[in-house]
């Protein structure tokens, strides 16, 4: 159906204009975490169903934790075209969209987006005195950028240098790693086949764990390349 | 995956326990219920060691009372079929909530909506006995944070993770090794924590932190505003001190806007200044820090404008209300009806309406039936009376006037006689009498708008509706954050209904009766059911199908139900925004109601006297017509006898 092929933004929530007393009613400090999501018309059928199912569990697991929940906040970018479809709000508020999929992959755009988003936010936080820890960036994709992607590419870089966020990239069957390599600083992991849902469970497990890490305790991310694991050396 | 012990026989210190459900799992370990018991719960370890079994039986051996009563103690030890120690039984604290749910506001509008700051006060004040007698038993909480620091709905606290305490035997020390660093004291920071022996003054830092979250709303008292450009972690201000409300030193960050260091005590102040003050060499005690908070508990004023303001009486004005202002937001939720206050409040309003003296209850002016008069018949009524039969005399007179003249002349005198008499009657009687009557009427009409005791009672009764509604404010409350919630949850709802197939319903329906509702009326899911557009007489579909009024109302109905369903299993809470516009409906409504209600005696009154002196002027002015009619009636009277 043609229907399915047009991209449409379904908002987690309608924004609360008053930005400052969403902190007033909750001064918990903030760990952001971004998804960039390839919705290009490559992911049609199963996998963007997945992906749909995979952030209702993201949302729950990251719920089943009352101090995550109020911690951890969530931002969704999709690409197919490049859009916000969720802006950063907590665990508690965020409603998981339901993507559909299409349109090609402007990977590059997507990504300066989300890295603008990332900035603002931190400026709000900053605003309202509120702390946050070193925000995640998390780049889902299943394809090779269809747009210029090396600006993006640079920035992520320098972002990761100076320490101000970290990129994570997934690459689905069909994703182009060169690229993927290039783009992050981190090695990219292929997604064994389409364990969204394990690979958010792990997401939120490791965002519960910087949220709430204490000096003394080790808390290794969990390698999700190890065996019984959601992904594999790409 | 790991394996679930549920199930698993253990043995304690003087009796066996089973494994029930677990209930929660950790990095140290995980918590199961036990079988049979619901006052005890067990650890579980994740990775036994020796030195843990000596720690273990140690705090068991010095468990008394007062530290029972202020942590989850370990009261047994738990060994499995090999007899290594594998945990611990401590007493079960399900339904206790973490600290954090007690001071973020929405989760405490959410669990303990009637908590005021007075709560908060205690909560923090039972959360220093607790250090204190832990301190005094020569332990170290270590790990103190907003998670292992349970309260009850009666806002008692216990600690959790005891097993994490620093103790020290004759011969060992076990210290803790983990801590939080928004909690750690800053001499700590960059130092590793294992075998660090720590001091009460350590927790003492993490407790005035604590404290400081709980009375003011969760904000951490190292968040700021930086002044500075880049990134300033909580660690690295509590390192150098930087308290953002420090009158001592100048930190380069701002204290967050709307948070004032005023709305507690200049006491508490002072221990907030020497806890987080880098340079000092001692902290508060938890000691200090219970009578303090005492003092403040005791010296809390109570907003005059919301009941559920408590607030340091040190203040001229209630903080509380100017910050819900300023947030716009509910901070606390006040309590109507339930207390009593309202509705003895209501009571003395209604007793004052009661009191006020009700108007004269006269009876209307009456338009008089000219029936009831006896009446006077003169020869002018009578021949005006008869009326019609002359007709045909006149006729008959008129057609022969050419052969009897005389005859003619004689019927024109008759008419003219008759005529004569009519308008005698017509002038002298009825019109004045028709005109008194109209009169009558007026007043009579007038009386009830503006002179009839009635109008009283429909006032009286419109001012008992308001004191209903004032004595309801919790059901209007209510009714209004169902309305927001529910628009709120729309789009959640239209996503459930949007699950409900109609083909599902092919068991209660035909499956060509579903089908043609699907295929011929687009409706899809019970979302596609918008109950205000179907028609009562049933829809018109395409090709012909025709959705009878049965069905629409079944399919509405079915609608109906899902609907419910949603709502009653929804957890969803109005945010703090909400919750406050739905309480500032219902408080303006109630000031207005309470003017109104305040008001209504002297308007009643006045009512009444105006009533009472409009009684008297309608019935004077209806004594002339009356008049006019007692004069005529007997005429008018004579006019209808015969005609009934």
């Amino acid at each position: 159906m043609s229907k399915d092929l047009d991209q449409v933004p379904l908002p987690g929530k309608k924004i609360v204009p008053f930005s400052n007393a969403i902190f007033a009613e909750n001064p918990e400090p903030r760990c952001p975490c971004l998804l960039l999501l390839d919705t290009s018309s490559s992911m049609a059928g199963r996998p963007i169903e997945e992906l749909n199912t995979g952030l209702v569990a993201f949302k729950d697991e990251l719920m089943a934790d009352s101090l995550a929940s109020k911690r951890v906040e969530v931002g969704i970018v999709t690409f197919g075209p490049a859009l916000p479809v969720t802006h950063f709000q907590t665990a508690d508020t965020f409603q998981p969209p339901l993507l559909t999929a299409g349109g090609d992959t402007p990977m590059g755009a997507a990504i300066e987006l989300g890295l603008a988003m990332v900035r603002d936010r931190k400026d709000e936080y900053r605003r309202n005195g509120v702390e946050y820890y070193r925000p995640w960036v998390f780049l889902i994709t299943d394809g090779a950028p269809t747009d210029t992607w090396t600006q993006a590419a640079s920035q992520v870089h320098l972002a990761e240098e100076s320490k101000t966020l970290q990129f994570f990239a997934v690459g689905v069957a069909g994703a182009n790693f060169d690229i993927l390599r290039q783009i992050a600083t981190r090695e990219p992991v292929a997604l064994n086949g389409l364990r969204f849902r394990d690979m958010f469970q792990w997401l939120s497990n490791s965002l519960q764990s910087v949220s709430q890490s204490r000096v003394g305790e080790q808390v290794p991310l969990v390698n999700p390349t190890a065996p019984g694991g959601w992904g594999s050396v790409g | 995956m790991r394996a679930n012990s549920s199930g698993i026989l253990l043995a304690g210190d003087r009796m066996e326990y089973r494994l029930g459900t677990l209930l929660a799992e950790g990095g140290e370990g995980r918590v199961y219920r036990l079988q049979g018991r619901e006052d005890v719960l067990a650890k579980l370890y994740s990775e036994p060691g020796i030195g843990r079994e000596v720690k273990l039986e140690h705090l068991i051996e010095i468990g008394n009372k007062r530290l029972l009563h202020v942590a989850a103690w370990p009261l047994s030890r738990l060994r499995d079929s090999r007899d290594e120690t594998v945990g611990f039984v401590m007493e079960s604290l399900e339904g206790w909530q973490p600290l954090h749910a007690s001071y973020q506001v929405k989760s405490r509008l959410d669990q303990n909506p009637y908590r005021t700051w007075r709560h908060l006060v205690r909560i923090a004040r039972n959360l220093a006995a607790c250090v204190h007698h832990v301190h005094d038993a020569g332990l170290i909480v270590g790990d103190l944070n907003e998670s292992n620091v349970l309260v009850s709905h009666e806002s008692m606290v216990k600690l959790i993770d005891v097993d994490s305490f620093q103790c020290e035997t004759a011969d060992t020390l076990f210290t803790c090794h983990v801590a939080k660093p928004e909690l750690l004291a800053p001499e700590l920071h960059g130092k590793s924590l294992e075998g660090l022996r720590r001091s009460e003054s350590h927790d003492d830092f993490a407790l005035a932190v604590l404290i400081f979250q709980t009375l003011m709303f969760g904000r951490h008292p190292f968040a700021g505003r930086p002044e500075l450009a880049g990134d300033i972690s909580l660690e690295e201000a509590i390192q150098k001190g930087w308290y953002p409300f420090t009158e001592r030193r100048n930190p380069p960050i701002a204290p967050p806007k709307g948070l004032e260091i005023d709305w507690v005590s200049s006491e508490i102040r002072d221990l907030f200044e020497q806890a987080f003050d880098p340079d000092s060499p001692d902290r508060p005690s938890a000691h200090a820090w219970f009578v303090a908070l005492k003092t403040l508990e005791a010296s809390l004023a109570q907003c005059s404008e919301n009941q559920s303001h408590a607030f340091w009486h040190g203040l001229d004005t209630c903080p509380w209300c100017a910050l819900e202002d300023r947030w716009n937001l509910a901070l606390f939720q006040p309590k109507f009806g339930s207390s009593g206050r309202q509705s003895i409040d209501v009571d003395r309003l209604w007793a004052r309406i009661e009191a006020v003296p009700e108007p004269r209850r006269a009876s209307p002016p009456r338009g008089l039936d000219a029936t009831q008069f006896h009446p006077i018949d003169t020869l002018a009524t009578r021949t005006a009376r008869a009326g019609t039969p002359w007709i045909p005399l006149v006729i008959v007179g008129a057609f022969n006037a050419e052969r009897h003249p005389e005859l003619f002349i004689l019927v024109v005198a008759m008419v003219a006689f008759y005529l004569g008499c009519l308008i005698k009657v017509q002038f002298q009687h009825r019109f004045p009498y028709n005109r008194a009557q109209e009169t009558l009427t007026e007043l009579a009409h007038q009386w009830e708008l503006s002179a009839s005791a009635g109008v009283f009672d429909a006032e009286k009764e419109a001012f008992r509706k308001q004191c209903d509604a004032l004595e309801n404010s919790s059901q209007r409350l209510e009714i209004e954050r169902t309305k927001r919630l529910r628009i709120a949850h729309q789009r959640e709802l239209e996503e459930f209904l949007s699950r409900y197939s109609v083909r599902s319903l092919a068991g209660v329906l035909t499956l060509e009766t579903t089908s043609a509702i699907v295929n011929t009326l687009g409706i899809q899911t019970a979302a596609d059911i918008h109950p205000d557009a179907m028609e009562i007489g049933g829809l018109a579909g395409m090709e012909g199908f025709h959705l009878g009024p049965e069905l629409t109302k079944a399919l509405v109905a079915w609608r109906t139900e899902l609907e419910d369903r949603f709502w009653s299993t929804s957890s969803f809470r109005l945010d703090p925004h909400m919750e406050r516009e739905a309480q500032m409906v219902i408080a303006q409504e109630n000031a207005e109601l309470r003017k109104n209600l305040e008001r209504a005696p002297k308007e009643l009154g006045e009512l009444a006297e105006q009533l009472s002196a409009a009684q008297i002027e309608i019935a004077r002015e209806a004594l002339a017509p009356v008049r006019v009619i007692q004069k005529h009636g007997a005429y008018v009277a004579a006019l209808t006898i015969g005609k009934k």
